[in-house]
């Protein structure tokens, strides 16, 4: 069963009940709330993702709730609650679903150590996956949308998961967080590309969400072996083009763009290092959209 | 006329079972025990190298003398002052320590 397959009323009677078990990817998810920005949120962009049994297994029990007090009706605020605590400051009621997508891109960060976590995008092509590690603001996830209506599947907008043994990647498909300008620039760019409503005067600014394809979701089931690591910037005006990255200097940026090596100790870097070896290390300037499409399609060409 | 009569300190990797490292392009990514991650520059990586291969604690003067033709058109002294820099630099992550004499 997916969440297509429930009627609203159900929905919304599963998320104010017993909680909605959210299966993305290797996750399940219980989610609970009454907030109609969260129904209408995963209503809209979890449509097609797998839902399991109400007494089926979670990995994470999560609700998103307003305070018990007063300040539900004055300046209405919102708490995200992992298994029954709040592990974060309350955010204004407008952001219920951007809170709800970044509450659980930490569940999954914060406690999915069976995986090396990346902060990156992961898209895949011809069964070989790129992974874009970057900071924010750096055009990630823009380009990750930009591909992944370019013929490239999604696996995750925000976290890579790398299986340590098997140097695979485990599809994560959620939906992909658009800021700012990047949201009129995914407009323009996919008509069909499914963005829910802008939420303003957030932490990062204007931020929508786009749903991820339909083809990603079914798939989520199969992984896919890393062959590029590319380090993204955009620059306005500048025409995109793919320069050689030391592999030394790739390792130490996805270093610091790991959220868990630690955890995994020696056999993290390891693991890490086996990443390295096994991929090409790009950087990666870019100013337009389509053009940055068509370097990547050349890239998954070759041999 | 003065006699060294203090013996010279001989380095040697901290805990060589813990320590992880790649090389890549000539640099040298290493895991230190704590689990600090550091890049290392060419020279530095040409150090480390050698005190992971060798069996025995090496001294600077050692160190100095199989990397003079790295540095290029340098002297010994030159060497030495690069060694002594990359010693003091793995001294402090915890990389190196004094070995036996």
């Amino acid at each position: 069963m997916i969440v297509a397959d429930l009627p609203v009323g159900r929905l919304a009677a599963t998320l104010a009940g017993p909680g909605l078990r959210l299966r993305t990817g290797p996750v399940v998810t219980r989610i609970r709330s009454t907030v109609p920005e969260v129904l209408a949120g995963i209503a809209l962009h979890y449509s097609q993702h797998p839902i399991e049994d109400d007494e089926g297994f979670a990995d994470f029990h999560v609700q998103v709730r307003p305070p018990p007090s007063f300040r539900r009706w004055v300046a209405p605020q919102l708490f995200f609650d992992f298994d029954g605590m709040p592990p974060f400051r309350p955010l204004p009621r407008a952001q219920a679903f951007p809170m709800l997508e970044w509450g659980l891109n930490w569940c999954v960060s914060s406690h999915a150590h069976q995986y090396l976590i990346f902060h990156a995008a992961v898209v895949e092509r011809g069964g070989r996956a790129l992974i874009l590690p970057a900071p924010p603001g750096s055009g990630k996830s823009t380009l990750c949308a930009g591909l992944v209506h370019r013929g490239w599947r999604l696996l995750s907008d925000e976290l890579a998961l790398l299986e340590p043994d098997t140097q695979a990647l485990v599809p994560l498909a959620r939906p992909v967080s658009l800021k700012n300008a990047s949201i009129d620039v995914i407009r323009g760019f996919a008509a069909d590309a499914g963005l829910g409503p802008i939420v303003k005067d957030t932490i990062k600014g204007a931020v929508a969400h786009m749903k991820p394809p339909v083809d990603s979701v079914r798939r989520a089931g199969e992984k896919a072996l890393p062959r590029w690591i590319v380090w993204p910037r955009y620059e306005a005006g500048t025409v995109g083009r793919l320069t050689a990255w030391p592999k030394s200097r790739s390792f130490m940026r996805l270093a610091e763009n790991a959220f868990n090596s630690s955890e995994h100790g020696r056999s993290g870097f390891e693991s890490m290092a086996k990443l390295i070896d096994r991929c090409d290390c790009f950087e990666f300037v870019y100013g337009d959209l389509e053009q940055a499409a068509t370097v990547f399609a050349a890239l998954a060409q070759q041999e | 006329m003065f006699v060294a009569l203090t013996t010279p300190v001989r380095w040697r990797i901290v805990a060589p079972h813990a320590i992880a490292w790649r090389e890549w392009n000539g640099e040298v990514v290493v895991r230190a025990q704590s689990g600090s991650v550091h890049l290392l520059n060419p020279f530095a990586s040409l150090v480390i190298r050698l005190l992971i291969d060798s069996p025995t604690p090496l001294s600077t003067d050692e160190l100095s003398s199989a990397l003079q033709a790295s540095v290029s058109g340098s002297h010994l002294g030159e060497a030495r002052d690069e060694v002594d820099a990359s010693i003091e630099e793995f001294e402090r992550l915890g990389i190196v320590e004094p070995g036996p004499s």
